[in-house]
């Protein structure tokens, strides 16, 4: 098991002296059966990262803050369907709360189409560097930022405009002014090659 | 889209970088292709660490909003899955409660529209009930297999419905429950999918009916059953539109 799939081992900095308490896991059993103070403890071990994702895609403050909220009470309305097919808890609200913002950035960018090239412009050289400035002490940041530099220029713009910007393959192409196609397969080359940098397996 | 191309798309679809068309029929090859749902679970953990390294410490207000709303919200009951109606081994997965509770309210129901019928001596209430025995026929004759399995499954356009099926009688049946009305001119479609060969059809349906009743045979090897929404008649092509509402997954 890697360690995403396991938030005792993945949340704190090794050395750091966090004491283990329940995992998200099991917080979530007990929050399927109505437990109220599980659900404040899973709150506190998943708020943190879920408005980080959700305010690097949404950007406005009060929006993220909204979209936070709307995943975290979906994890307490849904508690009862979760299952480890869908991997660690992390893993289920972290993809909850990307569909959920990514939602929200298309329904909004779809009225104003003509401000999109524009947008499309200034998000071109930025994602890679804000990732590395982001990038702080922490040992997970770190371990992602070397990770990133594996991948080739292409595969990192492309599964960062897309992953950090909510864009599709397309959007993604049109930037980079690269074919459909090879976008499509650096996504998942780029992907891969970060899985596989970091340790993941399900 | 080809097969291999498909299969490109497991990136793309992990990190919501799919258009919704592309979105539907990517998640329609995800239910045929368990490599390709072990990738994408294996993206989607990858991305969620590029997700995480953002972390940041969201403000206290923002809390007690979440805790308030969240005690104001109803919680949504177990999906049950599928089960044998024999003992259960232990699964470390489904709450077995859950599986109970859901095998009782399909037996109720059936007993109750059989057996409760038949208690009214009134002759027409008795052809009635002899009327609703006949359409219920099929589902005590499942329900009596040995080999009893039974799903529910949500619908993407809400509602869904109940399967039951027996391997030893080659049957199966699905009893539809809160399927929302179909527009005019347009049916849901029951299908039978096999690993690597096309679609089977396996009757027709019509939204807006409690309870109302499909009967499929020819199980062997079928992997899913889904529903579609196709124009009146059932599918012209005999293969699912893109209108997948529904996919259960059947036991092996």
């Amino acid at each position: 098991m890697d360690e995403s799939a396991s938030p005792r081992r993945m949340a704190p900095v090794p050395g750091d002296g966090e004491p283990a308490g329940p995992t998200a896991e099991d917080l979530l059993v007990l929050v399927a059966k109505g437990d109220e103070r599980a659900f404040d403890a899973l709150y506190d071990q998943l708020a943190g990262p879920v408005l980080g994702l959700v305010r690097r895609v949404l950007r406005d403050s009060a929006q993220s803050e909204e979209v936070t909220q709307e995943v975290m009470v979906e994890l307490w309305r849904t508690a009862t369907r979760y299952s480890p097919e869908r991997g660690s808890a992390l893993n289920w609200a972290m993809t909850l709360a990307h569909r959920r913002a990514v939602d929200r950035v298309r329904s909004a960018r779809a009225s104003s189409e003509r401000e999109l090239k524009a947008t499309f412009e200034a998000a071109r050289a930025r994602p890679f560097d804000e990732v590395a400035e982001a990038v702080a002490a922490r040992w997970e940041r770190s371990q992602v930022r070397r990770c990133l530099t594996s991948l080739t220029e292409l595969q990192r713009e492309s599964v960062l405009l897309a992953y950090y910007q909510g864009y599709t393959y397309r959007e993604v192409s049109e930037v980079l002014r690269t074919p459909h196609g090879t976008i499509k397969t650096r996504l998942r080359d780029g992907l891969i090659r970060l899985r596989d940098c970091l340790g993941v397996t399900a | 889209m080809t097969m291999p191309e498909m299969h490109t798309l497991t990136g793309a679809y992990a990190i919501d970088a799919l258009s919704e068309v592309e979105r539907a029929q990517f998640q329609r090859h995800l239910g045929e292709c368990a490599s390709c749902a072990q990738e994408v679970l294996e993206l989607q953990m990858t991305a969620t660490r590029l997700g995480a390294a953002l972390a940041e410490d969201p403000p206290a207000e923002l809390k007690r909003r979440v805790l308030a709303e969240a005690m104001a919200t109803r919680q949504q009951p177990p999906k049950t899955r599928f089960e044998t109606g024999e003992r259960v081994k232990n699964r470390r997965r489904a709450p077995r409660w859950a599986i109970g509770a859901a095998a009782a309210a399909i037996l109720g129901l059936a007993g109750s529209a059989v057996l409760g019928g038949i208690a009214y001596d009134n002759h027409t209430q008795l052809t009635a009930a002899r009327e609703q025995a006949a359409r219920y026929a099929p589902v005590t004759d499942v329900l009596s297999a040995a080999d009893l399995r039974t799903g529910h499954g949500e619908a993407s356009v809400g509602g869904g419905g109940t399967v039951m099926m027996s391997r030893s009688k080659d049957k199966l049946v699905f009893m539809a429950a809160r399927l929302p009305e179909n527009e005019p001119g347009r049916t849901y479609q029951a299908w039978l999918m096999f690993p690597g060969a096309a679609p089977k059809p396996a009757g027709l349906l019509s939204g807006g009916q409690d309870g109302a009743l499909l009967v499929a045979d020819g199980l062997a090897g079928a992997e899913n059953f889904a529903l579609s929404v196709e124009q009146a008649g059932g599918s012209p092509t005999g293969t699912p539109s893109k209108d997948v509402v529904m996919v259960l997954s059947m036991p092996t």
